[in-house]
């Protein structure tokens, strides 16, 4: 999967506190730009649910984190989600951050994930695809 | 309702030497306050059965009006002769009316927002029978004659409204408890090693909510595969999952 933030098109964002109170203005944004595309009710629900368990799984990764940003690409055929903790230092957690419970949920909702860790910034990004590449 | 009906119309203005008793050591004797509440509780809960019938808990009403009754004992002057009943009556009345006038508008929004999510509950399972999936926000708008906002609000009140009358009946699972509980088991070692995490709160879930995440996470069933296997509608499976991973959330956080 590309990583988003290398291509040209300007994402739609929201930087948030780095506490789980705000989790549900991820999941409105998710939702409202996802009901843009083609994409059945079923997987922007989905969409949604995944946020926050990025969400969750960054908070968990990177407690130190002070805030979480949201990017949306909004494609055709395609939405790419990142979510970004910023300001966290080196991960503590030694665990192996891909056999965790919110893992497993992320990688049973989206079409596909990564997550990557470097100079402090943890980052989660998701990938689902719209009717349109379905039906290509 | 008029208030001008409200206690002690046509009654001498002067309360009974008990009560003008009470008032008079009100300051210095904390003891008073709580005869005085006494004294008027049945006034309180009379008022407050007058407001019931509309939609509110009586017990929150009867709450209210005694708030109303304690606000009446504490700005009560004595000398102004008007009965305290009188008094106490009109500002009951008035916690009681303001109550009704904040939780109306309160109400109201979502309330028209629950028929556009009635409709937009019904309108979900006729398109995904018609379309072969579930439908997108677009085609839900289209068919109900609104915009992708409204349908994106109307789902989103449901969620956070969660109303009996939005929900199907749940279809009985038959099971008793302890093969509810060998069920969990099962559940969870298929779920695989990611849940052991939570395995715990898993095996206390209602079955039903278990039943909705193994279908989900196990068996890899989109939400309307469920909501049509269990018997509820496709926004109730949504609610299931949203509160679930949230309850499950706070187990491992």
């Amino acid at each position: 999967m590309a990583v988003p933030g290398e291509t040209t098109d300007a994402p739609i964002a929201l930087v948030i506190p780095a506490d789980a109170q705000f989790l549900h203005v991820l999941r409105t944004l998710t939702a409202g730009v996802a009901s843009m595309l083609e994409i059945p009710y079923d997987t922007l629900d989905d969409q949604r649910l995944a946020v926050a368990e990025a969400a969750n799984f960054l908070l968990g990764r990177a407690p130190a984190s002070r805030t979480l940003t949201l990017r949306l690409w909004p494609r055709h055929d395609e939405l790419v989600v990142s979510l970004e903790a910023e300001g966290a230092g080196p991960s503590t957690d030694t665990h192996d951050a891909t056999t965790g419970f919110s893992w497993n949920i992320i990688q049973h909702l989206a079409d596909g994930v990564e997550q990557s860790e470097s100079e402090g910034r943890h980052r989660i990004i998701m990938k689902w695809t719209t009717l349109h590449h379905r039906s290509a | 309702m008029s208030e001008t009906d409200q206690g002690g119309k046509g009654a001498p203005p002067v309360d009974e030497p008990d009560v003008l008793a009470l008032f008079a050591k009100l300051t210095t004797e904390p003891s008073a306050r709580d005869d005085l509440l006494i004294r008027f509780q049945p006034l309180s809960e009379y008022l407050a059965r007058r407001f019931a019938g509309r939609g509110e808990d009586p017990d929150d009403l009867a709450q209210v009006a005694s708030i109303g009754l304690l606000n009446a004992i504490d700005r009560f002057d004595p000398e102004r002769g008007v009965r305290f009943s009188t008094y106490a009556a009109a500002t009951i009345v008035g916690e009681l009316k303001r109550h009704f006038r904040d939780k109306r508008w309160a109400v109201r929004v979502p309330r028209q927002l629950q028929e556009a999510g009635l409709r937009i509950n019904k309108t979900i399972p006729e398109l995904t029978q018609e379309l072969g999936r579930s439908p997108t926000i677009g085609e839900i708008a289209t068919r109900v004659g609104s915009t992708r906002e409204e349908v994106l609000e109307a789902m989103q009140a449901a969620e956070a409204y969660s109303s009996a009358s939005l929900d199907a009946p749940m279809v009985s699972s038959g099971l008793t408890a302890a093969e509810t509980i060998g069920e969990a088991d099962h559940d969870i070692e298929l779920l695989g090693e990611g849940w052991a995490s939570v395995a715990d709160a898993v095996k206390e879930l209602p079955a039903r909510d278990r039943r909705v995440l193994f279908l989900r996470f196990f068996e890899g069933k989109t939400q309307s595969e469920i909501a049509a296997e269990i018997g509820v509608s496709q926004m109730h499976v949504s609610r299931i999952l949203t509160n679930t991973l949230g309850a499950l959330r706070e187990r491992v956080r």
